[in-house]
This record gives C-alpha cells, structure tokens and sequence, in this order.
C-alpha cells in the first residue's frame, strides 16, 4: 500500500518497520540495564531514513576513527546490526558499564573490546528477541566483532549489501545512560534480502 | 556524480572523490582521484601512460544483479570493462593500461563469526576474473586483509598511493 505524498512516495510496511526498529533498540537498551546492574534509560531516540551513501559522512566521513560494534543476524532473514560510536562515546560507554570514572579509558585494547563485544551480545539478543516475539520469526545473533578504524571501512561491506537493493536504509540515533551519565550511539539494522544471502 | 572542487590552499589541485559505485576517468593533469575509506569495497585505477589518463572505480559488489535502475558501475563484474571503456574512450590503449587494485578487506572479524557475505573475497575475485578475460595483470595490489584503506592516484605520474587508519601513505 503507497501514498503519494509531494512527490515522494511513502510505503507503509517502511513505517511499521520503523516502529519496530524503535522498539527493538529501546529492548536493546533494557538489556544494557541488566548487564551494567544499573538503571540505563534511552533519553532520546530518532529513527531515520537516510542515503546509504551519507552513511560515512554521519560520523565525521569516510576516513574519520569509528568504534563498531557489529553482530550478523541468522535465521530466516540473513542481517546486519552495527552499533557504531565516536571513539570518545565508545571509551565513554566502557567507563560506564566497568564503574570507572569518566575519561579512565583511552584507548581499544583487549578488555575494552570485550566490554563492548558484550554491549553488541546483549543489544543484539534483546533486539533479536524483541524482534522474533513480534513477527514470530526465529532471529539469532552471531558472535559480536568490535572494529576501531575508518568509518567508511567498516561501513562498507554492510552498507554494499543494503546498497545492491536500496538507497537508503534506517538508522536509529539514541541516547541512554544512568542518572549521572550519557552515551550517544547510532544503531543501524540492515536486513538483507535473500538474494545476497544466497 | 562524483565530487570535484579545488582546496583553496592549493589551488592548482583538483580532487575527485570516487563514491561507492562511482567511476571516474580524467586526463586533466593537476587531477587526483581518491576513494577514501575502502573495506570490502576495491578501488581499480587504470593509468594509461602515454597519454596520461587516469581512472578509478569504486567497487561495491561482485556481481550485477540486473535490477532496474541498478547501477552497473556498484559492480565488479560490470565496472571494470566500464573503467576500460572509458580510459578508451578517452585515447587511452588497453595494452598500455596499467591497472592497481586495493582494497577487499574482510572488517569483521571474531571468533566464531562466519562472514556469510565474503563481499571483499567476492569482489577481488570476480576483478581479477574480468581482468583475466581482458588480458590485463594488475601491475600491483594491495588487498585482503582487516584494514581500511584510503587510495589516491595523481594523474600527472601515475603514482598511487595507500593509506591505513594509523599508518602513512605508501606507494602501490
């Protein structure tokens, strides 16, 4: 079912997808809370349609340092879930779940990847289930890989599969954090039509 | 459309971002041409030395997929011969082309992560495929591994460089 509207044209199964991606960060989140022992509460959340191409440019473009959090999603739909950070907010975010003051991590070594390799299993698997509770579709997640290099690199191979279907794609802007602190991440969920898969 | 506007700083300079599906063929001499921040993606530079004519293809893809309105130039096995077409049409010579590829990492990477898509892999081989059927042995390569890369060519030489996150330009 379309709507012209101006002239673009507004698909209504791409609203309740949006919605749905809304909800399954916002579970996401939840699942943060239960790994930090704190309250962690999404302050704001905006959920966008943006260009594939604009991707990069959204973190300070194509070369500038990102932090990825990447997990692949099995089942019957083959995807992608990438949380991607500033560096700062991603060292932010491990001071934050280790109860260490603010500033205290500088850099990504064994043990900040695996605190943030943990953020991509629980996100991933409360996303995943909020996701298969609702369209009663068995969704798994894979083992989480935390990559630190040039946003358009770790970008690339995810968005070229989006990129083979679509030019544009979701992404979902949050902020969360306890009483005294917040962390401000972008979620993109991609899922993958089954010719790539293939 | 790929990008080109002149840094004010060096005016003489004129740079061509070659964007994710983008192919980009110049002889103006002051020309660079860059794709910037490649993963799985594979810049392809031709250079025809002769006549000085440079041009990169950023390469998203392995194959072309026949939807409509698709843009062949996302794809390696219909990209290439495009690069070609174009340096040809431009008076480049096949058998004068030099070719340099980079790029096709795999990004993500951990234990027990299976990369279904392979797209770096898949990539580098449908290139080296295509350029096998045209006759062409790429002069030089940087490619695979788990790092991102920046490649920039400077169409008065030839020369091609790349670059890592944490590392300096080198050239291929």
């Amino acid at each position: 079912m379309e709507l012209e509207k101006g002239n673009r044209v507004i698909d209504f199964t791409d609203i309740n997808m949006a919605g749905l991606f809304g909800e399954g960060v916002n579970n996401a989140i939840e699942g943060l809370s239960q790994m930090a022992g704190r309250e962690v509460k999404v302050v704001s959340m905006d959920i966008k349609k943006v260009p594939v191409k604009d991707i990069p440019d959204l973190f300070g473009g194509a070369e500038a340092l990102i932090i990825a959090i990447y997990v692949e999603i099995f089942g019957k739909t083959n995807g992608h879930m990438v949380v991607v950070y500033k560096p700062e907010v991603a060292f932010g975010l491990v001071d934050l779940l280790l109860d260490q003051a603010a500033g205290s991590t500088t850099e990504l070594n064994d043990m900040e990847s695996s605190t943030l390799g943990e953020v991509g299993n629980i996100m991933g698997s409360f996303f995943l289930n909020y996701l298969s509770d609702t369209t009663g579709q068995r969704l798994k997640p894979s083992p989480p890989a935390v990559m630190m290099d040039m946003a358009g690199a770790v970008l690339d191979s995810t968005l070229a599969n989006i990129l083979a279907y679509s030019d544009e794609t979701y992404i979902v802007d949050t902020v969360f954090g306890t009483k005294d602190r917040q962390v401000s991440g972008t979620f993109m969920i991609i899922p993958n039509p089954s010719l790539e898969a293939s | 459309m790929a990008i080109v506007f002149s840094e004010t700083a060096a005016p003489e300079r004129e740079l061509h971002l070659v964007g994710m599906g983008e192919i980009v063929v110049t002889d103006s001499p002051n020309a660079e041409l860059s794709c910037i921040g490649l993963g799985s993606c594979v810049a392809v530079c031709a250079y025809d030395v002769r006549e000085k004519i440079g041009g990169m293809a950023h390469i998203v893809l392995p194959q072309y997929n026949g939807l409509p309105g698709s843009n062949r130039a996302k794809f390696a096995d219909t990209a290439v011969p495009m690069l070609i077409d174009e340096m040809l049409k431009k008076g480049g010579v096949k058998s004068r082309l030099i070719i340099k590829i980079a790029g096709g990492a795999q990004m993500t990477i951990a234990p027990g992560l299976r990369d279904t898509f392979k797209t770096g892999e898949r990539n580098l081989e449908q290139i080296m495929s295509v350029l096998r059927r045209e006759n062409i042995t790429p002069a030089a390569a940087d490619t695979g591994g788990s790092v991102g890369r920046t490649v920039r060519m400077y169409v008065k030489t030839g020369r091609v460089t790349v670059k890592t996150a944490y590392g300096m330009p080198q050239e291929l």
